[in-house]
């Protein structure tokens, strides 16, 4: 009997497993270093009443990697393994996320950005590249506008300014609605098999915010790449206008190229990027 | 009679006229072929009542590069270059320009599109992959809507499909507005300076082409690739919304890049679209890999 149980419990679960197995990364991210949680690199830093996890990889001039919504460091491990031989680069797992704690009930990009000045500031750091990730993006761009000392250049990749459909796609607008009401259920009803006030704060801030002006924008002293694919989560009219914006801009829509370049098309991304910001910054214009 | 600020004169939009000349030394010094004036290679080819010039390089899979606007086929030098090692590259003079004959009062992009159509009948080119650059793009986008048999990829490069303040910058519009009266007068003056009477008929082509609508764009079958600098002629606005709808269309922005770039950084830009010749055509859409991620259907 007991043997039986046992039986259908292991089917059971290894059905489970393969349901479970269909949600996966859309791209590979095993690398030999186990960035995101690596000892050697890690450290924690107590700022704005949260522990603060980042690590740190390589020598030379500060970079900045900020990870998107529902990322963490190993998100951008092809960014860590291509630029830490090239600069000293510092990532950290972003409030909520990884091993950073939450410890707010009402989560903001600019509560975002704070912790990640003050971990600068700490670090004896006045300035340094950025490189953001869809929402590392937005975070990368208000570095720039309310913290204009602290960024050298600024690489946004797959960011929006704003968040209703004239920036976002519908399908994305709807994804964050409906995630963010099953998030709410589950709380309401006591559910622990996720973190869902972590994933209810995630989806909130998205669903609610940036709420950033073209005129907060036009603020930005820095050069800036803004960077998205051809079919991006955000539109290519959204990211055309952000450009637009910013007084010292380039663009790159990259053929065939989606929200998720830096880790389905690392090398092309990485090599763009580096180009960009190794290279004096220029903006040659058609006119005659 | 208004006080023109053309200066100098001879720049004209779509004109490669300035990079051929800054382009010259470094360009053309490496390259002992005379492309566009080249006898081993060019021919001529009775089409549509004009004798249309072409030349072809290289061999394999046929790629057709069409020129821009007042230009030739010495303005495709950096792309055949690049592109005969790999292929047939068939380049031409459009009608009107370079050693083409006009026989017409009013050239207009579809009718330069139709030559270039029967040219590849007579060449016995069933299908081809097409660069066209600024109006070599515009002609590339009417020979996928209106001979969609002949054109297998299309990479059109800094192409519009109207001439009005959404497509392009004010600055353009005001250049274009003066042109036409600016070679009409020329023409009166007997001034020989330059080809007028080309520019007469471009200028007015500019002036009141393109029309391509967007039902146009939807009936193309072929894969597209758009590109453009990201300090182009053209409205950034306008690519995306070229791009929005042709249904199998990539986009590629340049970042730093200007309407200028198949000279300026030809290795990037024709690397970009040999990409795009070579491989198979797909897009490849943020939704379906989130939904991957995620392991459910988004609506």
């Amino acid at each position: 009997m007991k043997t039986k149980i046992l039986t259908g419990l292991i089917i059971g679960l290894t059905i489970l497993n393969l349901k479970c197995s269909i949600a996966q990364h859309p791209f590979n991210l095993d690398f030999k270093i186990p960035y995101g949680d690596n000892q050697e690199a890690g450290k924690y830093l107590n700022i704005n009443g949260i522990n603060l996890y980042y690590e740190t990889y390589g020598k030379g001039e500060p970079l900045l990697l900020i990870h998107g919504n529902g990322g963490s460091i190993i998100n951008m491990g092809y960014q860590i393994e291509y630029f830490s031989n090239k600069y000293k680069v510092i990532i950290p797992d972003c409030r909520g996320r990884g091993k950073s704690e939450l410890n707010t009930d009402s989560l903001t990009y600019e509560q975002i950005t704070s912790d990640l000045i003050m971990l600068l500031d700490t670090l004896g750091i006045d300035s340094c590249d950025v490189i953001g990730w869809s929402d590392g993006g937005i975070i990368g761009l208000l570095m720039g506008i309310n913290h204009p000392n602290k960024t050298k250049k600024i690489i946004a990749m797959g960011a929006n300014v704003w968040h209703d459909s004239t920036a976002l796609y519908p399908w994305v607008i709807e994804w964050i609605k409906t995630s963010k009401q099953e998030a709410a259920k589950m709380i309401s009803n006591h559910d622990t098999s996720k973190d869902w006030q972590v994933i209810y704060q995630r989806m909130a801030l998205m669903n609610d915010q940036p709420d950033i002006t073209l005129t907060d924008l036009h603020k930005i002293k820095s050069p800036v790449l803004i960077v998205a694919g051809d079919k991006d989560a955000i539109r290519e009219e959204h990211s055309v206008l952000i450009y637009q914006n910013i007084p010292k801009c380039q663009l790159w829509i990259i053929p065939g190229g989606t929200h998720f370049a830096p880790a389905v098309q690392p090398e092309l991304f990485n090599e763009k990027v580096y180009r960009f910001l190794r290279g004096p910054f220029s903006r040659p214009d058609s006119r005659f | 009679m208004r006080n023109l600020t053309l200066k100098p004169p001879f720049l004209l939009l779509f004109s490669l006229i300035l990079i051929c000349l800054h382009g010259q030394e470094t360009s053309y010094a490496d390259s002992v072929i005379p492309y566009g004036n080249n006898p081993s290679a060019g021919h001529y080819a009775q089409v549509n009542g004009i004798k249309m010039y072409y030349e072809i390089y290289g061999q394999g899979e046929p790629v057709v590069c069409i020129h821009a606007g007042g230009g030739s086929v010495a303005d495709c030098t950096p792309q055949i270059k690049y592109f005969s090692q790999h292929y047939k590259v068939i380049a031409a003079d459009s009608r009107g320009q370079g050693k083409s004959e006009l026989n017409t009062d009013f050239l207009t992009y579809r009718q330069i599109a139709d030559d270039w159509a029967e040219l590849l009948n007579q060449l016995q080119v069933d299908s081809a992959c097409v660069e066209g650059y600024s109006d070599g793009g515009i002609i590339g986008l009417l020979l996928a809507v209106h001979h969609p048999a002949k054109v297998k990829k299309l990479a059109a490069m800094g192409a519009n499909i109207q001439s009005d303040t959404l497509a392009y910058y004010p600055w353009l519009l005001e250049f274009l507005e003066k042109l036409l009266p600016y070679a009409e007068t020329k023409i009166k003056e007997n001034d020989t300076t330059d080809n007028w009477q080309q520019y007469e008929k471009l200028a007015y082509m500019w002036k009141v082409n393109p029309i391509i609508s967007v039902e146009e764009l939807h009936k193309i079958k072929c894969p597209v690739l758009i590109l453009g600098g990201d300090r182009d002629v053209v409205r950034l606005e306008h690519l995306v919304h070229i791009y929005r709808n042709i249904p199998f269309a990539q986009l590629c922005i340049f970042p730093g890049e200007t309407h200028f770039i198949s000279w300026f950084d030809s290795v990037l830009y024709n690397s970009t679209i040999n990409k795009f010749f070579r491989e198979p055509f797909k897009i490849n859409d943020s939704k379906l890999l989130l939904e991957k991620w995620y392991g459910f259907e988004l609506k």
